[in-house]
């Protein structure tokens, strides 16, 4: 299955290599599954359980910032009255080449209004923000990647672990997710650090990332859902938009039971 | 009956429906940006459903103080738009108006708009951009100060927008009514005193058309 997923990996680098960063976001769906927030993919006619999401720098032609993925929590989702926020579980970390690394003077800059914390070479605490008095819960942070040195942070991917958690004291927190934010690299290098986040990070507890009926298995199902699917959004797993050939790579390394 | 006689017809049946609750803030619609004939034109959009509720809309509803942490600020409306790849700039206009329960006065507070580091106030006015991107869902920040830094009276403000971009003709205003601590359907009344004064009804904009062919051919 390595072997199939590497190949694929490559594949889907090569159907990608040449095209334009990526432009178009998703927002991140917020739910609550048996008692606990998740994160799912929106664009979609049905959220897919995804916990590894990306954003590009510069998007709306501001540099080294952007506002996306916002949340995306339905009406009814949270109790009015409460608060939902979010934690960085981890500092900040770039890829290149299959692997994750600390940043050293690069930092994000995480911002709601007059709220702010920044993430660096390690975590800091999140904030909360109310939840809507119709339950719902839609709110697009401000991230900026700034340094702490002189110099302007490299372009890169950097990537963000984040939870989160409700104060109604019953929902319990989120599993951890992950974003990929993009500055200045070409679209097949986010399709492959998205593909590799989901696979080494995202599947040790993961409800099961390839399952898209939800049968508790990934099987010629799932994939024949994906394949009808192919181009449009319908079972994007890396949160990209699409649904290509890193998504592929995505259910056939999760292919069996669900863990 | 009149635009008065409506207005405050409304705005008691809305009273009797809600009972003045500050609580009772529901979402309202956000700015859609689309071009019409090479003019940009702003509509009612509604995130929930990505539909556009009102293509012509120019009056849009926000509330400050929804969540406690923030009581002079908030994201909304937030904007989007159709028009990919457009950088679009949106401008604030100079003056900030209080809402006084018939119309409204020039107030000491003023607004400040802010996107990705850009600000623009209602005392100098200014703008912000944002290129313009698939699935585009953009909130700016909104933050009400009152005179001399203090804190903002109470009140429903409203302030005054454009949208412009290069090869486009610059849209019409449209406005934006904030809520700070007063009844809903104060607010409601204050919204619509705007849409009725404020904002030209199409009859009213038909009659313009007519009244300007009929200029036409006089000069002729």
């Amino acid at each position: 299955m390595q072997t199939a997923l590497h190949t694929l990996t490559l594949l889907g680098a090569i159907a990608a290599c040449g095209t334009p960063a990526l432009a178009q976001h998703t927002d991140i769906a917020v739910t609550v599954v048996d008692g606990a927030i998740a994160t799912a993919t929106t664009g979609a006619e049905a959220p897919i359980p995804t916990r590894v999401f990306s954003a590009t720098f510069g998007d709306t032609g501001v540099a080294r910032f952007t506002s996306n993925p916002g949340f995306d929590a339905l009406p009814g989702t949270f109790a009015a009255g409460t608060r939902t926020g979010f934690t960085p579980r981890t500092g900040l970390r770039t890829y290149e080449s299959s692997a994750l690394t600390p940043v050293t003077t690069e930092e994000l800059e995480i911002k709601f209004l007059t709220l702010a914390t920044v993430v660096g070479a390690e975590p800091s605490p999140g904030f909360d923000l109310a939840v809507q008095s119709n339950g719902g819960w839609h709110r697009h942070l401000s991230f900026t990647l700034r340094s702490s040195g002189a110099k302007l942070p490299p372009s890169g991917l950097y990537v963000a672990e984040l939870e989160l958690y409700s104060t109604d004291g019953v929902t319990l927190p989120s599993a951890p997710f992950w974003i990929v934010f993009n500055d200045g690299r070409p679209a097949a290098d986010v399709e492959e650090a998205m593909a590799w986040v989901t696979a080494n990070l995202a599947q040790g507890d993961s409800p099961c990332p390839g399952d898209l009926n939800g049968d508790g298995d990934v099987g010629a199902a799932d994939l024949a859902t994906l394949l009808s699917a192919w181009g449009s959004s319908g079972a994007d797993l890396t949160a990209d938009g699409d649904t290509n050939a890193a998504d592929l790579a995505v259910l056939l390394s999760a292919w069996g039971a669900c863990r | 009956m009149n635009h008065v006689t409506f207005i405050a017809l409304a705005s008691t049946t809305l009273a009797l429906a809600s009972p003045a609750l500050a609580a009772d803030k529901e979402p309202h619609t956000d700015i859609w940006v689309t071009a019409s004939g090479g003019t940009l034109v702003t509509g009612g959009w509604d995130h929930l459903t990505g539909e556009v509720v009102n293509p012509s809309q120019r009056v849009f509803e926000a509330e400050f103080g929804i969540d406690p942490a923030f009581p002079f600020s908030t994201d909304e409306p937030g904007i989007g738009s159709d028009l990919a790849g457009t950088t679009l700039s949106m401008n604030l206009l100079s003056g900030l108006a209080r809402w006084n329960g018939a119309g409204f006065d020039a107030s000491p507070s003023w607004l400040l708009a802010s996107y990705g580091g850009q600000d623009a106030t209602t005392v100098a006015g200014g703008s912000f951009s944002f290129l313009v991107t698939a699935g585009l869902d953009l909130h700016p920040e909104y933050t009400l100060v009152g005179a001399g830094g203090a804190d903002p009276a109470s009140g429903i403000y409203l302030a005054s927008f454009t949208v412009s971009a290069s090869g486009l003709a610059t849209s019409d205003v449209h406005y934006a009514v904030f809520n700070l601590g007063m009844a809903e359907a104060d607010h409601a009344a204050a919204a619509g005193w705007v849409e009725m004064n404020l904002v030209p009804a199409p009859g009213a904009v038909a009659m313009l058309g007519i009244a300007g062919l009929v200029a036409r051919r006089r000069r002729r």
